[in-house]
């Protein structure tokens, strides 16, 4: 594509280095700033702010404005129970469950080799010092159920089979408000495999 | 399962086609280099989501172009239609869908279009490394056996990470015992469940290989295929725990399923050290047609069969006992190509079949 200004270009091919943006859209919320030039110093200050001002929470490694998360420093949380999640994206949405009052650890990631991850770049250590430490009772595996995050929960469960801890994982099986008929074979089989009695289950 | 149609754009030498297929044999004739070959790859494309002959699709696309399409109208034995297609374009997106209906994971095709395909690359797998052989078998249970097939993809993913793992460590000191411990268990089901269906397959396999190679060669040799698999040597787990010290030297992992070996017999004798090659041929051509009749036996649908230019391997004799066998079994749809023009016909007109015949030359097709 051509433009009329060096600095249109400059604009479209710095904003296009973000994800999922392409030159086309790129070019779409360029016109758009161009038009709306007061928003361009909120955006530029809000970015600045992320940049300078964001920190990973010691304790858990979640986002946050301060040292410690909002999740960790509430006193009405469950400090016994901690939910050990491979990014931020999974603390999120399991914030937004509602159902959830304990703490998380965020990995940073799950181990493959083949990518170049192994154990010790993941926050492993930090999670085993936090259970010994702060007297945590159970450990919940919120980890995608692939192969590289089964060998995360392995790895884990493993590490952590010298201590008393209480380890659970997620239930995998028919996704709610599924059709049966659409459910793939390989869960299908496992949600037979690993059923769960009535009452348990609908009551709820 | 009867292809009635297929439609070619960019496949290899296939600038654009579109043939109707006989219900029966077809026969595809033409000289060498003109795209008979291509012509079976296609249909076993459609099939298994990929070329046999071509491990990545770039080369598959046809000179100096970025994409191809295939796409075949089949009959199902229920007498439904069934249109898959397959579409690769230039990111290398690969997208296999099944009237228009696309698959979220390639590996849900396979089997749904059941399929065997011999070539001469078979005849040869005998004296090649184990892979060829495992291949015979993987690609045949795969197509009745979903289970199968997702703990081979397990199986394999798996592998592929500690060998990764294995490889990464060449210049560490500190080897995370704890992360093969856990690569190693996670390899344990998925192996069991490989090694206990390639053992329960060629209990129904043996005795129709040896039927038929008894009737391709006329004799009465006693006929067996055996796997020869570390897991036979004990508990897996051990196994692996034993070979670690010599995997982590190898940078590779030594032992397990995919080490498997398919050893076939004839009269006890292993075929490979000194059959002759008539026995040879006879014998993979047995075992091949043995997967078409068990999976025809175990498929609801009956599969395609491709002959891919093996006749100019054979003597007229063998070639008519192979065509009688195959009249007498009631054999589904099949694709023969032939260098030879009327070799094949002549047979066939002396057994009173329908058949049509598709002459091919430079990537364009005429029904003869």
């Amino acid at each position: 594509m051509k433009y009329s200004s060096r600095i249109i270009e400059d604009a479209v091919n710095a904003l296009s280095q973000l994800p999922s943006v392409g030159k086309k859209s790129a070019l779409r919320l360029v016109l758009h700033l161009v038009k709306e030039g007061n928003q361009v110093e909120d955006i530029v200050n809000s970015l600045n702010n992320l940049k300078d001002n964001l920190k990973n929470c010691k304790e858990c490694f979640n986002l946050s404005d301060h040292d410690i998360c909002a999740i960790c420093a509430n006193v009405n949380r469950n400090k016994k129970t901690i939910c050990v999640v491979e990014s931020i994206r999974d603390v999120m949405a399991i914030e937004d469950t509602a159902h959830y009052d304990g703490l998380y650890h965020v990995l940073g990631g799950v181990i493959s080799p083949l990518e170049g991850i192994d154990a010790d770049q993941l926050r492993i250590e930090e999670l085993i010092n936090r259970i010994k430490t702060n007297g945590v009772e159970e450990i919940i595996m919120g980890i995608s159920p692939t192969i590289e995050g089964d060998t995360t929960i392995f790895y884990l469960s493993k590490r952590l089979k010298e201590t008393p801890i209480k380890i659970s994982m997620l239930s995998r099986g028919v996704a709610f408000g599924g059709d049966l008929e659409y459910t793939d074979e390989l869960t299908l089989g496992r949600s037979i495999l690993a059923r769960v009695p009535y009452s348990h289950s609908l009551a709820e | 399962m009867i292809l009635e149609q297929i439609k070619l754009y960019q496949f290899k030498n296939y600038e654009e086609l579109s043939l109707k297929f006989n219900s029966g044999f077809n026969l595809i004739v033409g000289l060498n280099g003109m795209g008979k070959t291509n012509l079976l790859d296609a249909i076993y494309y459609l099939s298994f989501c990929r070329s046999n002959y071509q491990h990545q699709d770039s080369n598959v696309v046809s000179f100096s172009k970025d994409s191809f399409r295939i796409s075949g109208d089949y009959l199902t034995s229920e007498d439904r239609k069934s249109s898959v297609a397959a579409v690769v374009t230039a990111r290398k997106s690969k997208k296999i869908s099944v009237n228009k209906k696309e698959y979220g994971r390639l590996s849900d095709h396979i089997g749904m279009i059941p399929l065997v395909m011999i070539t001469p690359d078979d005849i040869q797998s005998l004296k090649e490394g184990s892979e060829e052989r495992r291949k015979l078998i993987d690609t045949c249970i795969s197509q009745f056996s979903k289970p199968y097939l997702s703990a081979l993809v397990k199986y394999n993913r798996i592998l592929k990470q500690r060998n990764a793992y294995l490889k990464s460590m060449y210049d560490k000191r500190n080897i995370d015992h704890t992360l093969l411990d856990s690569l190693d268990e996670q390899l344990l089901g998925p192996a069991r469940l490989i090694h206990e269906e390639r053992g329960k397959f060629l209990d129904l396999f043996n005795p129709i290989f040896e039927e038929i190679y008894q009737y391709l060669a006329k004799g009465h040799e006693q006929m067996n295929c055996k796997i020869r698999s570390h897991l036979d040597e004990g508990n897996f787990k051990d196994i692996l725990r034993n070979a670690r010290d010599k995997d982590i030297d190898l940078q590779r992992t030594s032992v397990g399923i995919h080490k498997d070996d398919l050893k076939i017999y004839m009269n006890d004798r292993l075929m490979k050290t000194f059959a002759s090659q008539g026995q040879i041929k006879s014998g993979i051509l047995s075992i091949k047609l043995a997967q078409y009749k068990l999976l025809s036996n175990i498929h609801k649908e009956m599969p395609l069969l491709l002959l891919d230019d093996i006749f100019d391997k054979l003597d007229r004799t063998r070639v008519e006992y192979l065509l009688d066998y195959m009249l007498n079994n009631n054999f589904g749809q099949t694709f023969i190509t032939d260098t030879h023009q009327l070799r094949v016909e002549e047979i066939l007109q002396k057994k009173e079949q329908s058949y049509s015949k598709f002459v091919v030359v430079d990537g364009s097709v005429t029904l003869a």
